[in-house]
């Protein structure tokens, strides 16, 4: 009898009809791999790690993973679901050691895809993070990882409309010679940002470095470039349904011409680059090109048949994507947990096969072993030590100071801070090893008056100090770690010239008194504490002995009450309103919950203004022993409103002059109103009064005040005091006290 | 090749946490079981409208993981797996672990008939006759460490009435 071998050959196919199907295509492979006449059963997959937000925290999702070879270690992004925050994480190259780098953003509510689709690129040390958001509003801006930048997670900005610079929202990254390439953004110039047809392309050697006028219009305006990926000495430009060809190798020969009309790629990361070939998935499956028109390998995949049964569904085409598994040497388009193994051991037959992953696949990378990258020089040395106390400590930011104790060069050290005791841990600094000396590095964007742990490691490449390889910083050397807590600030007042607060008068008649602040950057968190006092004063030598009142505020408090407490805010808050004692300042000082500065004093008067102090002239009048005291209310008081009602002001002011004869005394509280009589007020206007003795030469004080009639009750102001040696022919102004 | 590194392939999932797994390691995907299993196409010797009898069927196996494999014939679309009233005419082959040995290859024959059966009792048994010929080769419960690789399958048969050849008048 004979016998027929059935070959393992090309792949999958049905579609065809069992009258046309050869025997060396099969109509289910599942789960092996083809080669060399065979199929294997594929390995499995083993968790090395979870992304992380925090020490303790596991992300969601996995949303992205990227080489980083110049540093031998490697660079995820994934999401906590619950917040929406997308988180860089950091990895050994055998995907452990996963270690939170920066917020890379928080995802609007608005956007399209969610699980949100995120491209990375890794050249000249960086790693850039872009994300493939269709509606530009709902797009998070491109970012990088710069290990040895504080913070590491950079916001890419670029001047690309001559307008200075501005944050840059690509749709997607790929490096390709010296260069980052990005598309989709135009210029942050209203309307313009969102240019779907653009690619960018960085200075060489310089990654994070864009010209305006350095970009390519790739086919038809607006139709959204899908992805970009070398092919050999060409970089591919993939639209939905035709592809391009950017060639030459630096911005005097870079030129683009069409190299297929009739297929691209159907979403933004199902394509990739093996040995000079780009393998892509199409409208019509997958293809291949090596920089020309593309070629179908789509057969014998039997795309066109009915699916095996039992096989396990796909992904949504936007979270497919491509990626080479070199040790199977399988091109692999992973469509959640259904993958389209493509074996090209034999370039020439590539056999195709399915795999049924047990867990949806997001994302991939290929991590590459490089010995000689930076990382390259193995695990560092136990050694670095902190320099305590920290020699400058403020209310949001630490400087923080240590010794490279054991370092050989090469490392890069990682600051770790906690809020102490419970915080999580995150990574607030990297930088690398200075051999010369200790080293410093501001941490920014602390809580004021709050206790931090600060920790301190070694890392080379993915490795870190044997004493410091757990991921828990409490383990770490004690030399390693210290605790410091900020200090605090105080709110700054809003000062108004001398009366600081907005008075006012409500039917009752009930005064009120309106104070603001501005509170200092980071201590938008912290309660304020308002403290007053009573102040009959108050120039010192003219204290209400005498029944003449009080004047301006001074230094020398003539106390009725002391400090205390009459409320206690919520953080956030900046103005406050509080019944005033009469008649009286009423002096407001602030500080926070906490802490134990207090702000600057605002001397509130429980009244309307004095007279303006640049009105207010006494001179002689040229004819006899008289003083006129003039003034001018050309200048709104600032800081209060008076009381409402039909007699509103100014037409029920009153002005006062009154004087005192310094002759004998300068520090004489003994005044008179000497002829000084009442007026009403004016605008403009002057009253006269004679002091006696009086003559050329002699120093006379003099004294004017505001009144103000609110719902039947008279307000004065504090009196506004002036010193002057007048001469009584000829007219010379005083200096206000 | 020895100490060239490879690049490793890692995939980033959505199940279980934001989890980085690695390719190629183990057998299983993140601690599930997960099956190889291969479908020939069709296959008429005879021609389509002929007939033949299936005699045996070879494959051949390499291995170091202990594993079970089973193969299922399908005669004219037609599955003899024991459901819908056809019998179970499935072969389990029980492979060792060899993984401290190494890899094993063997060719395994599986005879194709169907029982005759006679008040519940099989009297004898039938060739397998039909047109159309496949199999489904499948692991069973779950993989092991080591490997496992399909070399090759062979359909032993003759023919017993050629496909008729259809003539332009």
């Amino acid at each position: 009898m004979p016998i027929i071998p059935i070959p393992f050959g090309e792949g999958l196919q049905r579609s065809d009809g069992v009258m046309v199907v050869r025997p060396n295509t099969f109509s289910d492979l599942r789960n092996v791999y083809q080669y060399q006449g065979k199929a294997q059963a594929r390995a499995g997959m083993t968790e090395t790690d979870r992304l992380v937000d925090t020490i303790g925290g596991d992300l969601d999702q996995t949303l992205a993973l990227n080489p980083l070879r110049a540093e031998s270690a490697a660079i995820g992004v994934g999401q906590d679901v619950a917040t929406a925050n997308l988180y860089a994480n950091r990895l050994a190259l055998d995907g452990t050691n996963a270690t939170n780098i920066g917020l890379y953003g928080t995802l609007p509510a608005t956007a399209t895809w969610d699980p949100p689709i995120i491209i990375l690129a890794d050249t000249d040390g960086k790693c850039f993070i872009a994300h493939d958001e269709p509606s530009f509003t709902s797009r998070l801006v491109t970012k990088y990882y710069d290990p040895n930048a504080f913070p590491t997670l950079q916001t890419l900005q670029a001047d690309l409309d001559g307008n200075g610079l501005a944050d840059v929202y690509f749709r997607g990254v790929v490096r390709h010679l010296a260069y980052i390439f990005g598309w989709g953004f135009g210029n942050a110039t209203v309307g313009s940002e969102d240019r779907a047809d653009v690619v960018r392309v960085s200075t060489a050697g310089n990654p994070t470095n864009f010209r305006d006028d350095a970009f390519f219009e790739v086919g038809q305006r607006q139709e959204p470039v899908m992805l970009c990926r070398p092919a050999g000495q060409f970089l591919m430009v993939f639209k939905e349904t035709e592809t391009y060809q950017i060639f030459g190798y630096s911005p005097d020969t870079f030129g683009i011409r069409p190299s297929d009309s009739l297929f691209g790629c159907v979403s933004s990361r199902l394509a990739v680059s093996v040995a000079g070939t780009v393998f892509f998935w199409s409208v019509q499956g997958p293809r291949a090109t090596t920089g020309g028109e593309s070629v179908d390998i789509a057969v014998p995949l039997d795309l066109d048949g009915p699916d095996p049964a039992t096989l396990v569904a796909e992904a949504d085409v936007q979270n497919a994507f491509a990626e080479y598994d070199a040790a199977t040497r399988t091109v692999q388009f992973v469509w959640g947990q259904r993958v389209y193994a493509l074996s090209i051991r034999d370039p020439n037959r590539p056999r195709w096969s399915y795999y049924e992953l047990q867990e949806t696949a997001q994302c991939g990378a290929q991590f590459f072993t490089t010995q000689s990258a930076s990382g390259g020089g193995g695990q560092p040395a136990d050694g670095p030590e902190f320099l305590t106390p920290f020699p400058t400590v403020g209310s949001t930011e630490i400087e923080v100071d240590w010794n490279n104790v054991g370092a050989t060069g090469g490392e890069t050290v990682e600051i770790w801070v906690r809020e102490d005791p419970a915080g999580a841990w995150s990574m607030m600094g990297s930088v690398a090893t200075d051999l010369s000396a200790s080293q410093q590095l501001t941490i920014t964007g602390l809580t004021p008056i709050t206790a931090y742990d600060f920790a301190i490691r070694y890392r080379r490449g993915g490795l870190y100090n044997p004493s410091a390889t757990d991921p828990d910083p409490t383990t770490w050397p004690a030399a390693a770690q210290t605790t410091e807590t900020t200090t605090v600030d105080v709110p700054v007042p809003v000062l108004r010239g001398t009366n600081n607060g907005t008075w006012q008068v409500a039917s009752g008649p009930t005064e009120s008194i309106t104070i603001e602040w501005a509170i200092p950057a980071g201590h938008e968190l912290l309660g304020i504490e308002v403290e007053r006092e009573i102040d009959t004063e108050g120039n010192s030598v003219t204290q209400d002995v005498d029944g003449l009142g009080i004047g301006p505020p001074d230094s020398a408090n003539q106390n009725i009450t002391p400090w205390a407490n009459i409320d206690t805010l919520a953080a956030g808050v900046v103005s406050y309103t509080f019944t005033p004692t009469s008649n009286r300042w009423n002096n407001i000082r602030l500080r926070f919950v906490g802490g134990t500065a207090y702000s600057s004093e605002i001397a509130c008067w429980a009244g309307p203004d004095a007279p303006a102090a640049d009105s207010f002239v006494p001179s002689g009048d040229g004819i006899s022993n008289f003083i006129s005291l003039s003034w001018t209310n050309t200048t709104a008081p600032t800081g209060r409103t008076d009381c409402p009602g039909p007699t509103n002001p100014p037409a029920d002011h009153q002005t006062e002059g009154f004087f005192n004869n310094m002759v004998t005394d300068p520090t004489s509280d003994n005044w008179a109103s000497g002829g000084g009589v009442a007026s009403a007020y004016s605008v403009v206007g002057s009253i006269l009064v004679q002091p006696t003795p009086l003559s050329d030469g002699e120093t006379i004080r003099c004294a004017l005040r505001h009144k103000v009639t609110c719902f039947g009750t008279v307000y004065p102001s504090y009196w506004a005091r002036i010193t002057a040696t007048p001469n009584y022919v000829a007219t010379t102004a005083g200096t206000l006290e | 090749m020895a100490g060239t590194p490879i690049p490793t392939l890692f995939f980033g999932g959505l199940d279980v946490a934001a989890n980085v797994l690695q390719t190629n390691d183990g057998f299983q995907d993140n601690a599930v079981d997960y099956i190889p299993s291969l479908l020939t196409n069709p296959i008429a010797p005879a021609g389509a409208s002929g007939e033949a009898i299936f005699k045996n069927a070879y494959v051949t196996l390499t291995h170091s993981m202990a594993v079970d494999v089973r193969i299922t014939p399908i005669v004219d679309f037609v599955a003899l797996d024991g459901t819908g009233g056809q019998p179970d005419e499935r072969l389990t082959i029980t492979l060792a672990d060899l993984t401290a040995t190494g890899r094993e290859t063997d060719r395994y024959e599986m005879g194709l008939s169907v029982p005759f059966p006679l008040t519940g009792t099989e009297r004898f048994r039938n060739a397998l006759r039909g047109a159309w010929f496949q199999l489904l080769i499948e692991g069973i419960n779950g993989l092991a460490a080591g490997d496992l690789i399909f070399e090759q399958i062979e359909l032993e048969y003759e023919v017993v009435r050629e496909s008729v050849v259809a003539e332009t008048p």
